[in-house]
């Protein structure tokens, strides 16, 4: 649990530290700065996670990703007049494809499963540290 | 284009991230509970850790480095465990932040406080001097990290080594000997940044007018480039093959671009390399030497020695009088050549640092005067010390002062002990042994234990 702890703690604090770097580069943008290059340490770290990602999970990063990235061109083909089809972009928006493939009924199902069991564990370690700290009850001498 | 493939990146990455962390956590909470799902997940979170601090730079890699390493100490300690600090891990990052504004500061303004705070939990009597040898140490590590912006060293220019040695000669000459051993080190570097095998950095003909003052230590700088160079290679499991090839190629590079009689002072640096920034693989070379070089192995324990009076764990006032490092002298030296060269190499250390000031040699005698008289490598550690500081800076106007220092205690023992200990030996050392030395081309014995006073 303790290892686990650790990792956990690293893997927050190395993510909020790329998270910060990478805003400031993107705020403070120089010619030396090429943006691609920001993109591909966002990919490249994005990939390292995808490659832990397996079953349904994937399934539903995968099918949520395509949708926001759907999403993304709609409306910055919007915004830069290229495309102003309404057909096109309802459909872009159709969040069917989402719904189909991410399933969200097994998506609750599954959040309600993690909560359920989070609890008991935390119960079970709450009554077991009682257990260890309540003195037995003393035996009958005679 | 970039902004939309950008958005798109920014918009998976955070999304990716949160079905990670509640695959994880369903994994961790599943029954029933597992020591292998344990060990997975943390692996998991490891593995992304690294994979995004490697796209860190600058600042927020060594932000990473240093939260890191105190949060794992932070959940130890929480959990009432003694927090698994790895040294070398440790000391390579300081190594890496040392020149960063973070590192100065820290030396500047939190350590004095600290070490002076530390100071009173050591009886009055050797609380000067321990505080005196705490700031000396610092003063040191801030001199050795300041060498590129004080001589003004940048990997685009190209000012010739004399030039470079003439600006140093402008320094006082307690922080000229520091800003010489770092060109040295900025001169191997530079070499060996440019690939292939170093040869003749110090004997090239265009090097050849450079003054005898400045060689010792242009010889010890390089050897610790090659020595940092050769070490990122090696790890504790590393084949014997790689090892051997790395002192190959180390001692190879050193005596190539040594001068003859100076191979040595770059030699000793592998020890001094090793016990400060690769504890861990000390006792690996150790166990290489004998057979790939035989004629490094004192020298290498001679800078293990250095090295252990500069570790951070023996910097504090309050782990001296009497010396932690001497405490540890048994079990880091595993034979006699070793113990003898750890002992001359902690006693040079020891004196170099704190010639200005004697009351710390003096207080450092009352503690060890017993073991300083029993084992010639002290003597040996002192007056090579001496030597070399009477080579490098001979016009120091602490040197003679501190030969003929009379202790304050008012012990006669000990003004005794001093005077056999340090006056003499060092009397001796300065008539007879040095022109000796230096006419026969033997400055190099100074960075090893040398069995005959």
């Amino acid at each position: 649990m303790r290892e686990v702890a650790k990792s956990m703690l690293g893997f927050s604090w190395a993510v909020s530290l790329f998270g910060f770097q990478q805003l400031s580069k993107v705020m403070t943008a120089s010619p030396s700065q090429s943006p691609s290059l920001t993109v591909a340490e966002v990919e490249e770290v994005s990939r390292a996670v995808q490659s832990h990602l397996f079953g349904a999970a994937a399934m539903q990063f995968r099918a949520g990703d395509e949708w926001q990235r759907r999403l993304v061109d709609v409306i910055f083909d919007a915004a830069s007049m290229q495309s102003l089809d309404p057909r096109r972009i309802v459909a872009a928006l159709d969040p069917r494809t989402l719904l189909t493939d991410a399933d969200p009924r097994k998506m609750v199902q599954t959040g309600v499963t993690v909560i359920r069991q989070t609890v008991d564990r935390a119960v079970e370690t709450v009554k077991q540290s009682a257990a260890a700290v309540t003195p037995s009850t003393p035996s009958n001498p005679a | 284009m970039h902004v939309r493939e950008l958005t798109k990146s920014a918009l998976t990455l955070p999304w990716a991230i949160s079905m990670f962390g509640v695959q994880q956590i369903a994994n961790l909470v599943s029954a029933p509970p597992s020591a292998e799902r344990m060990a997975g997940a943390a692996k998991a979170f490891d593995e992304v850790a690294d994979a995004t601090a490697e796209q860190l730079d600058g600042w927020a890699r060594q932000t990473y480095h240093v939260g890191s390493g105190v949060q794992r100490t932070l959940v130890d300690l929480m959990m009432l465990r003694t927090p698994a600090v790895d040294s070398s891990a440790l000391m390579r990052m300081m190594a890496r932040m040392q020149s960063g504004p973070l590192f100065q500061a820290v030396m500047r303004y939190g350590m004095p406080p600290v070490g002076w705070v530390d100071s009173l939990l050591v009886p009055r009597k050797d609380a000067g001097a321990v505080g005196q040898e705490f700031a000396n140490k610092l003063h040191i590590i801030t001199l050795v990290t300041q060498v590129h912006s004080q001589l003004g060293l940048h990997g685009d220019a190209h000012t010739p080594l004399l030039d470079l040695v003439s600006k140093a000669a402008e320094l006082e000459t307690f922080p000229r000997l520091w800003a010489v051993e770092g060109l040295g080190n900025y001169i191997g570097d530079q070499a060996l940044a440019r690939g292939g095998p170093v040869s003749g950095l110090l004997t090239d003909p265009a090097v050849a007018l450079l003054p005898p003052w400045s060689l010792t230590m242009l010889h010890a700088g390089i050897g610790m480039s090659f020595a940092k160079h050769v070490l990122n290679r090696l790890d504790p499991a590393s084949a014997p093959d790689a090892v051997r090839a790395a002192i190959e190629e180390f001692a190879g590079s050193c005596h190539r671009s040594s001068r003859d009689g100076y191979a040595g002072a770059a030699l000793e640096s592998l020890g001094l390399a090793t016990r400060t920034l690769y504890p861990n693989l000390v006792l690996l070379l150790d166990r290489h030497l004998p057979n790939v070089a035989p004629e490094l192995h004192g020298y290498f324990w001679h800078g293990a020695g250095r090295a252990m009076y500069f570790d951070p764990m023996n910097m504090l006032p309050s782990v001296n009088a009497p010396w932690r490092a001497i405490r540890r002298l048994d079990d880091e030296a595993p034979h006699d050549l070793a113990r003898q060269n750890v002992l001359s190499g902690l006693a040079w250390a020891l004196t170099v640092v704190n010639m200005r000031q004697p009351i710390i040699m003096e207080a450092f005698l009352r503690h060890h005067g017993e073991l300083a008289s029993a084992d010639a490598a002290f003597v040996d550690g002192v007056t090579s010390a001496l030597l070399m500081r009477y080579d490098t800076t001979r016009e120091d106007a602490h040197i003679m002062p501190f030969v003929n220092y009379v202790p304050r205690d008012g012990d006669p023992a000990l003004a005794a002990l001093w005077k056999q200990l340090i006056t003499v030996p060092c009397e001796r050392a300065l008539t007879d042994d040095y022109a000796e030395l230096s006419e026969g081309r033997r400055l190099e014995q100074l960075f090893h234990y040398r069995s005959v006073h």
